[in-house]
C-alpha cells in the first residue's frame, strides 16, 4: 500500500473511497459469508 | 512498539472481520528484529520464514526510525504489504511519525486491516461482493480441511490458486516444513 503525501494528496483522497474494502453491510448476509471459522494469525 | 499499541492493532483486526464470520486468534507474539529499511526486504524477510503450527497467517508489525521519518516527509511511502506467492505472511507498519500519515489520515489500524484483507485474498478495487466470495471460499476450503484433519486456513494467490497446507506454503519459499513455534517469547505472547 502506498502513501504518497503532499502532492499526490488530493488523488489519494478522491481515491479512498474506490479503494476501501468494506465490511460487511447491508446486502450481506450469513448465508453470503458462512458460518464462523477460526483463523490463527 | 509497545504491546498496547499491538494490542490495539489485533483489536481492530478481530473487529472487522468478525462480521465475516472470521475468529481471529492470536496463538504468540515473538520480538521481530526489522530486517530492512525498504519494503521489498522487509517482505522478502517475513515470506521466507516457515509457517508454524498452529499459525495459518504470519503478520509482523514494524517500528519507525529517523530514517523514515526523513523519508516520509519528502518521498511516498510504503506502510505495509503482503507476499504475492500464497498471501499468508506480510507487514504493516504500526506506528505514526510521518508527514504521509497525517495527511493521508493513515492510521496503523486501518493499515493492518487493510493488510489482512490481502491475507484473505482480496485486492485493491475489490467490492464488497468480491471480498464476501473470497472469504467465504476461504472459509469453505478451512471447513473442508478440517474435515481431512488437516488443521489450517488456506491461502489464497493472485492467481486463484489455493494453498491448502503449511506445507504446501512453505513449498512454495522453497523452505522445509516447520517445527511447531517454541515457548513465546514476550509479554503478548498469551494465547489470546
Amino acid at each position: 500500500m502506498v502513501r504518497i503525501g503532499v502532492v499526490c494528496l488530493l488523488a489519494a483522497l478522491a481515491l479512498a473511497g474506490c479503494t476501501a474494502m468494506g465490511p460487511v453491510g447491508p446486502g450481506g448476509s450469513a448465508e453470503d459469508i458462512g458460518p464462523t471459522a477460526e483463523l490463527r494469525l | 512498539m509497545s504491546d498496547a499499541r499491538a494490542a490495539g492493532v489485533l483489536v481492530a483486526i478481530r473487529e472487522e472481520f468478525a462480521p465475516y464470520g472470521l475468529n481471529i486468534r492470536v496463538p504468540w507474539i515473538r520480538d521481530w528484529e526489522r530486517p530492512a529499511f525498504s519494503q521489498q526486504g522487509i517482505t522478502r524477510d517475513v515470506a521466507r520464514r516457515p509457517l508454524e503450527a498452529p499459525c495459518d497467517r504470519v503478520l509482523a508489525f514494524v517500528g519507525r526510525d529517523v530514517r523514515d521519518f526523513v523519508w516520509g516527509a519528502v518521498m511516498p511511502e510504503i506502510l505495509g504489504a503482503v507476499e504475492l506467492r500464497t498471501r499468508t505472511k506480510g507487514y504493516v507498519v504500526v506506528e505514526m511519525g510521518s508527514l504521509n500519515q497525517l495527511l493521508t489520515f493513515s492510521s496503523p489500524a486501518g493499515n493492518a486491516v487493510h493488510e489482512f484483507y490481502h491475507m484473505l485474498g482480496c485486492d485493491h478495487w475489490d467490492g464488497r461482493k468480491k471480498v464476501q466470495d473470497h472469504i467465504a471460499r476461504l472459509k469453505r476450503a478451512a471447513r473442508d480441511n478440517r474435515a481431512r484433519g488437516e488443521d489450517f486456513f488456506p491461502g489464497l494467490a493472485p492467481s486463484g490458486r489455493l494453498y491448502l497446507t503449511r506445507g504446501a506454503v512453505d513449498r512454495r519459499f522453497g523452505l522445509a516444513a516447520a517445527t511447531p513455534a517454541p515457548v513465546p517469547a514476550t509479554g503478548l505472547a498469551r494465547n489470546d
